[in-house]
């Protein structure tokens, strides 16, 4: 007890010292000019998310950011920016429910990126030199490409992975990893633009708690299939060694494509405007999340895991169009096509199988200067094994040993949500007032999600927020099996330019 | 000695239509919408001018915050300065205003063609400039907002074609933080058309299509809607129309307290944040003025009647008073020109600032411009979606 009172207020000095750090590295008083040729902003962050209805009144987050960009354009055709982000979650050395209970487990991989965790949530988050001549443009250096026309959903907008610390973080900015690459538009005339994307960062992947077998499902956000597939290889690991008294026991190796030229993404769009339609055409050669494929190519005679990315292609369209009367608002379409993307079967065997999806989202202004958006996405995984329940989802709990299958949790082929948008920026003098609504609904399994914000621009520099989020559905399901984390969360932002 | 006097004022009759008055020395006399428009020194007060218009005068004199030139010149300076633009510097086919002085243009299709509350860039092909927006109430909190824009003008007629781009807009804002990288591109078109909008959001990286919003919806972190913004068209729930009346723009509006007056030209020349020559400006007191009247047909409008005055000279609205439905005043704005503009020998006429008390709420508001660049050859294709996914930083962008 006395060394855990001391590692509590070692942790929390800790905190206060970043947080210090973080003060001084404010430019109090001073303003962008006065950093000679340079522009600078910054913003200080906290975000407390606080499960306040179900389990233990615990935090589930606690997380403090330092944003700062610097940018210098003196240089004719040329600009240079460059991203500093530093943050500390301090509910590892306040809470001991939940994540921050498990400090021990999850620390290294999500409490700061200080000297750490690049592949997720870097330091150094955007290092870009623009040159721009005419109609060219080139980005080199690491940043920051977002395709497609949707909210919250993710069949064009895959560029840049995520980082699912807290799916439900609202602003994609802020989870998003950034990459590097080489990003060049250049303009056709009045037909369009062309870009062409290389990105020869190392690999990346969507990032999820619960990647390493040693997190378990510790941390709050794990989902439920990583918690399983990380139990299994524990007791898989367990008998290999003990049972049939095999060293190596049941080893999961991960083995990323090597770094070089061959292994880059590519990525090339065409976008466009045509009889009032806004579109694009998108075409991206890239890499699959890590699956885990059977050493032996068949679950049940496996010794071992090969965790393991796909190549996968992904083609694409996406457009939207003003339409007046009757409809007075955007109607926009997104739908990609992706070749070979492997998926679990309940026997936990692999399947690549293509799949495709589309997006259809509807945007209009009510009672003057309400925004509202709907959105119909549907999925299919084509050529499925069968119709009902073919494929693992990301809520399976439970494994039957004398099967050897999955026995819940499963996803039909085809996976239909609905979404809804509510948004309102004029509340209060000078419209500082924010207040947005946001609503999923699952047509197949009936989960659902309900997310809230109010913001208020206290002055030009502090913004204060409260929000809210709320899951339904069974425990097996998507959002479902996040129904203990309900929470209330607040942010208070000081910003500077 | 009985006869010398009545011979002066015998003279002085037969001379006075030759603008030789009794030791007033005329500087000016026009005909403006058929009356006459005649500027004399007045005697003993070096600087100070008399200003008459048909039947009306006024007294002009010189205030601290004014330009050199103006305060040198005197209220001749909106001629000199008018029909340099108007005439000799005609870059624009359009001339909405000499349309207006002429009286061969309805209120509806000046709106239309006008620049509101910026008038210079009605004779240029391209404008560009940084903004910043200060919005304060009662209590004296204080908010701010600034960014920068670019407009490129394609209406080569009073009647271009319907359906065809007449401007397009790039905006960009960089403050308050939270909203830093925000961007719109904006195309305008004839007609009924509706505008094409596109919005950036550097919360998700993306650019969005917006449908058309509430032109009476309030611009954030100011008294201004997007009604009053240069973007918007003549609305088909509202009737323009010119009055019968018009005037010398003169100073009025009361004062309040910590932010001057709305309808006068003192700022605050203490600003921190702006130096030299950008603050020093005019606002059209002692140019003739007409004034057009915008009715609103719907009885929910935010308003009933707006009454604008619009320099006949310089073509500059350089006041206007908005009612309610009941008649009482909600909102007074005042126009102030800047009047040096980055690479040009002469000075012109920029928009300087527009200030504004909103009586029913009692928010006041001051919208600045600088860094202005006009004719600078903006391209066709920088007023497009990409240009927005590049997040500019600077008015430099699009070198």
């Amino acid at each position: 007890m006395e060394k855990e009172e001391y590692t509590m207020k070692k942790n929390i000095k800790r905190t206060i010292s970043f947080l210090i750090f973080c003060f001084l590295l404010v430019p109090w008083g001073v303003d962008a000019f006065e950093l000679g040729p340079f522009d600078a902003s910054f913003y200080l962050l906290n975000q407390t998310y606080i499960r306040a209805w179900h389990g233990p009144d615990d935090i589930m987050q606690s997380r403090n950011e330092f944003n700062f960009e610097l940018t210098y354009s003196e240089i004719p055709h040329t600009t240079f920016f460059i991203n500093l982000r530093p943050f500390y979650d301090a509910v590892y050395d306040i809470e001991d429910e939940g994540t921050g209970g498990n400090a021990r487990h999850l620390r290294s991989g999500w409490a700061h990126n200080l000297i750490r965790n690049d592949d997720r949530d870097p330091f150094l988050r955007e290092c870009y030199l623009d040159y721009h001549l005419k109609s060219t443009d080139i980005r080199l250096g690491r940043q920051i490409v977002a395709w497609g026309k949707s909210d919250g959903v993710y069949m064009l907008d895959i560029i840049n992975p995520f980082n699912y610390r807290n799916p439900s973080e609202f602003k994609e900015e802020l989870t998003r990893i950034p990459l590097w690459m080489l990003n060049v538009n250049q303009g056709i005339c009045d037909y369009g633009t062309f870009q062409l994307l290389w990105i020869f960062d190392k690999y990346r992947s969507n990032m999820f708690p619960g990647f390493r077998i040693s997190q378990d499902g510790y941390h709050d956000w794990t989902f439920n299939t990583v918690t399983l597939s990380n139990e299994l290889y524990v007791i898989f690991d367990d008998f290999f060694k003990n049972a049939l008294g095999i060293p190596e026991g049941y080893p999961v190796v991960f083995r990323e494509p090597a770094h070089n030229f061959k292994n880059s993404k590519f990525g090339a769009r065409w976008s466009g405007l045509w009889k009032g339609f806004s579109y694009t055409l998108n075409y991206f050669y890239t890499w699959s999340d890590p699956f885990d494929w059977p050493n032996t190519g068949l679950a049940a005679t496996s010794y071992a895991i090969k965790r393991r990315a796909d190549r996968i292609s992904v083609f694409g369209l996406s457009l939207d169009k003003y339409f007046e009367k009757p409809l007075n608002g955007v109607v926009r379409l997104e739908t990609a096509y992706t070749k070979n993307m492997p998926f679990y079967l309940p026997d936990t065997n692999l399947q690549e199988r293509d799949q495709i999806g589309y997006m259809l989202g509807y945007d209009r202004w009510v009672h003057k200067d309400w925004l509202l958006s709907f959105q119909l996405w549907q999925n299919f995984i084509l050529d499925p094994v069968h119709h009902k329940n073919a494929y693992v989802g990301f809520g399976a709990t439970e494994f039957d040993f004398n099967t050897f299958t999955v026995a819940n949790g499963l996803i039909d082929p085809i996976v239909s949500n609905l979404t809804a948008y509510l948004a309102h920026d004029g509340f209060f003098m000078g419209d500082t007032g924010h207040v947005e609504f946001f609503f999923l609904n699952n047509l197949n399994e009936g989960y659902k999600w309900f997310w809230t914000k109010f913001r208020y621009e206290l002055t030009d520099q502090i913004n204060l927020a409260i929000g809210m989020n709320f899951f339904w559905g069974n425990e097996d399901d998507l959002f479902g099996q996040f129904h203990d984390n309900d929470n209330i969360f607040f942010e208070i932002k000081y910003g500077f330019i | 000695m009985g006869l010398v006097l009545p011979l002066i004022v015998t003279l002085g009759a037969l001379l006075a239509p030759l603008g030789i008055g009794y030791g007033a020395e005329v500087v000016l006399k026009e005909t403006v919408m058929g009356k006459e428009y005649r500027i004399e020194k007045v005697d003993g007060e070096p600087g100070n001018f008399w200003v008459y218009w048909g039947e009306e005068k006024d007294k002009w004199e010189p205030r601290v915050w004014q330009p050199k030139e103006l305060k040198e010149q005197g209220p001749i300076f909106y001629y000199n300065m008018g029909k340099k633009l108007g005439e000799e510097e005609k870059r624009f086919p359009i001339s909405a205003v000499k349309l207006m002085r002429e009286d061969i243009i309805t209120a509806t299709q000046f709106h239309d063609a006008y620049f509101t509350n910026n008038m210079l860039p009605n004779y240029m092909n391209t404008f560009q400039d940084n903004f910043f927006a200060e919005l304060y109430n009662v209590k004296g909190k204080r908010l701010t907002m600034g960014g920068f824009e670019f407009m490129k003008q394609y209406r080569q007629a009073i009647d271009y074609p319907e359906g065809e781009p007449q401007r397009k807009y790039v905006f960009v804002q960089n403050e308050p933080e939270e909203s830093s990288g925000v961007g719109m591109v904006q195309i305008v078109y004839m007609g009924a058309k509706a505008d094409d909008n596109f919005l950036y959001l550097p919360a998700v990286r993306k650019v969005r299509r917006l449908a058309v919003a509430s032109v009476q919806d309030y611009i954030a972190r100011s008294i201004v809607r997007n009604e009053d913004n240069a973007l918007s068209k003549p609305q088909p729930t509202q009737e323009y129309k010119w009055t019968g009346e018009s005037g010398l723009c003169k100073y009025r509006g009361k004062e309040y307290p910590g932010h001057g007056t709305a309808a006068d030209g003192l700022l605050y020349q203490n600003d921190p944040n702006y130096k030299g020559e950008d603050h020093t400006w005019v606002e059209g007191i002692g140019e003739p003025g007409r004034i057009m009247e915008v009715v609103s047909k719907d009885p929910g409008w935010w308003y009933g009647k707006q009454v604008r005055l619009f320099g006949l000279l310089t073509g500059y609205p350089w006041q206007e008073d908005t009612y309610d439905q009941k008649g009482r005043l909600i909102r007074q704005m005042v126009t102030n020109q800047g009047i040096y503009v980055a690479g040009f020998k002469d000075p012109r006429f920029h928009w300087g600032t527009i200030k504004g008390i909103e009586q029913s709420t009692g928010f006041s508001n001051r919208i600045y411009s600088f860094n202005i660049g006009l004719d600078l050859g903006i391209p066709d294709d920088f007023f497009q979606e990409k240009t927005l996914l590049k997040e500019l930083k600077d008015l430099n962008a699009w070198r």
